[in-house]
């Protein structure tokens, strides 16, 4: 079955265009980055079939699900996605198991309760059962509408940042369960995330977008690779105690979305700082680090 | 005292009726108003809450004119039942539902509204009809609107009297209603029969709109406008 993604067509809001043209294999996982605002969850949005402003043509695979000259538009709830959005939603009043149960009695093979608590279990939502949705953290409503989306049984998974509400430890563990069953259903996925690692993780293909337009497209590793470039940091040494070996910087150049650093952290910089002379060095994406660390 | 009998069960069949009729059709109608983006939507809201404002005996009067047996509408009704729609109990069933139409639209539209597009979309995303996530979705989580809905359009149409007496009178059994039945002991000056009846129906009203405020507790704002 082909899984070929094209989009072509515009979204208009007041204040923001977004001009997606797209064609793309999604027989490996794709990546989706760029600064906020960039419109990566208005293309989520599009492909989910929830924004009624688009105009143009989206067609997954064999059926066409959107063609505003022939006037086709098949609705959200037919396109059999998986869809996780950045806050989470769930159904609100009802417990965990209620929410999962929604989902699992509309997927198109109504899956098992055995399904149902092996997904829980993998993706650590299992001890919640009982709880109220609305009781629950950012990070495990996250948590919850994965297994949610996993359970309909999609043909195409969509993921707007789906672990940025869980920290350190929890996020990778989730991102390697889902990456072992993306591998396992050989599910297609389109996923945004700010994290290095994550997209290393969950995406062969990686898109970047900016002011509502598809600017780069590549392995995700290149992708990363080159951002790294882009915004390497720089800064002027104002101080060296030659001493300790410690040195003050004013940065001229950093982008906090991609490094967090505060005083004292440690950084290597490939020349010796002398007061007054500025230095680079390109920041090495999270997951790279991590790699050589376990090297 | 008899009499004071039936006009109580038939005030109450009166008021049952019309609560049945205007879930069935406000359910729909204020579904639409909550989520129209239609220009024509604040006409709809202004001729629903209509009723609110104007003097029953307005209402009343329009509805003996366009109901009577020798208009087009009520011609017809006499034609296919047989039976006139002006001094009959079908006829104020009719003029009670448009009389109390807002005290149902109102609280449901306002608990629509209350769901966030969000939880219908991530319920459309997980394979749910537009038809599934209104009724498992959207009414389980409006159950206050639907509660201070149905109070409130039966408690108001237990206290019906200026459209009644336009386009209902006072036939025994047929269209004599509780606030007819104290408005006749007022005037023989029959006061003891008129307190009863004034009493039950001061304390009926506080005890739905004590039930209003306690059960349905934070959907009743839209009492508090």
């Amino acid at each position: 079955m082909s899984r070929r993604l094209i989009v072509d067509g515009c979204l208009s809001r007041p204040g923001f265009v977004l001009e997606a043209q797209l064609d793309i294999d999604l027989d490996h996982t794709v990546g989706l980055q760029g600064a906020t605002g960039a419109g990566k969850t208005s293309l989520l949005r599009i492909v989910a079939g929830l924004e009624p402003g688009f105009t143009g043509y989206l067609q997954f695979g064999a059926q066409v699900w959107h063609d505003s000259a022939k006037g086709i538009s098949v609705p959200t709830h037919l396109r059999k996605l998986g869809v996780v959005f950045q806050d989470a939603r769930l159904l609100p009043g009802r417990t965990v198991l209620d929410n999962l149960r929604f989902a699992a009695s509309r997927s198109p093979a109504p899956s098992c309760a055995e399904q149902l608590a092996s997904l829980a279990r993998d993706f650590s939502v299992d001890t919640l059962m009982g709880r109220s949705v609305d009781t629950l953290s950012g990070g495990e409503r996250q948590r919850v509408s994965l297994v949610q989306a996993l359970l309909t049984q999609p043909q195409l998974l969509l993921l707007d940042e789906p672990f940025s509400a869980n920290d350190g430890d929890h996020r990778r563990q989730v991102a390697t369960a889902l990456s072992d069953w993306l591998n396992k259903e050989a599910l297609p996925l389109i996923c945004v995330s700010h994290s290095a690692q994550e997209l290393h993780l969950l995406a062969r293909t990686t898109l970047k977008m900016q002011a509502g337009r598809i600017v780069q497209q590549g392995a995700t590793a290149d992708m990363l690779r080159r951002d790294a470039d882009d915004k390497a940091f720089g800064a002027t040494v104002l101080e060296v105690d030659q001493l300790s070996g410690r040195a003050t910087f004013q940065w001229d150049r950093f982008d906090p979305e991609i490094a967090e650093l505060t005083v004292g952290d440690r950084i290597y910089v490939s020349q010796q700082p002398e007061q007054g002379s500025p230095v680079s060095a390109p920041l090495q994406p999270q997951a790279q680090q991590n790699h050589r660390k376990a090297d | 005292m008899n009499a004071d009998l039936q006009a109580i069960g038939l005030t109450g069949l009166l008021a049952g009726v019309t609560t049945l009729v205007l879930v069935l059709l406000a359910t729909p109608l204020a579904w639409w108003l909550a989520i129209s983006r239609s220009r024509y939507r604040p006409i709809v809201e202004s001729l629903v809450a209509m009723p609110l404002i104007l003097p029953p005996t307005v209402l009343g009067f329009y509805l003996l004119v366009f109901l009577n047996p020798e208009s087009v509408l009520g011609g017809i009704w006499v034609r296919v039942t047989g039976q006139s729609l002006t001094f009959s109990f079908s006829g104020l069933v009719i003029a009670s539902v448009i009389y109390s139409l807002p005290f149902m639209v109102q609280p449901l539209q306002g608990a629509f509204r209350a769901v966030p597009i969000s939880v219908r979309e991530s319920a459309a995303v997980l394979g749910a009809s537009p038809r599934d996530v209104f009724f498992n979705v959207v009414v389980p989580l409006a159950r206050g609107g639907f509660l201070t809905g149905i109070v409130l359009t039966f408690a108001h149409t237990i206290g019906e009297f200026g459209v009644v007496l336009m386009m209902g009178g006072n036939i025994p059994g047929e269209t004599r209603v509780l606030s007819i039945a104290i408005y006749e002991h007022v005037e023989t000056l029959n006061y003891d029969a008129a307190h009863f009846l004034a009493l039950g129906l001061m304390g009926f009203s506080f005890l739905s709109l004590w039930l209003i405020y306690r059960v349905a507790g934070r959907s009743a704002e839209v009492l508090r406008g």
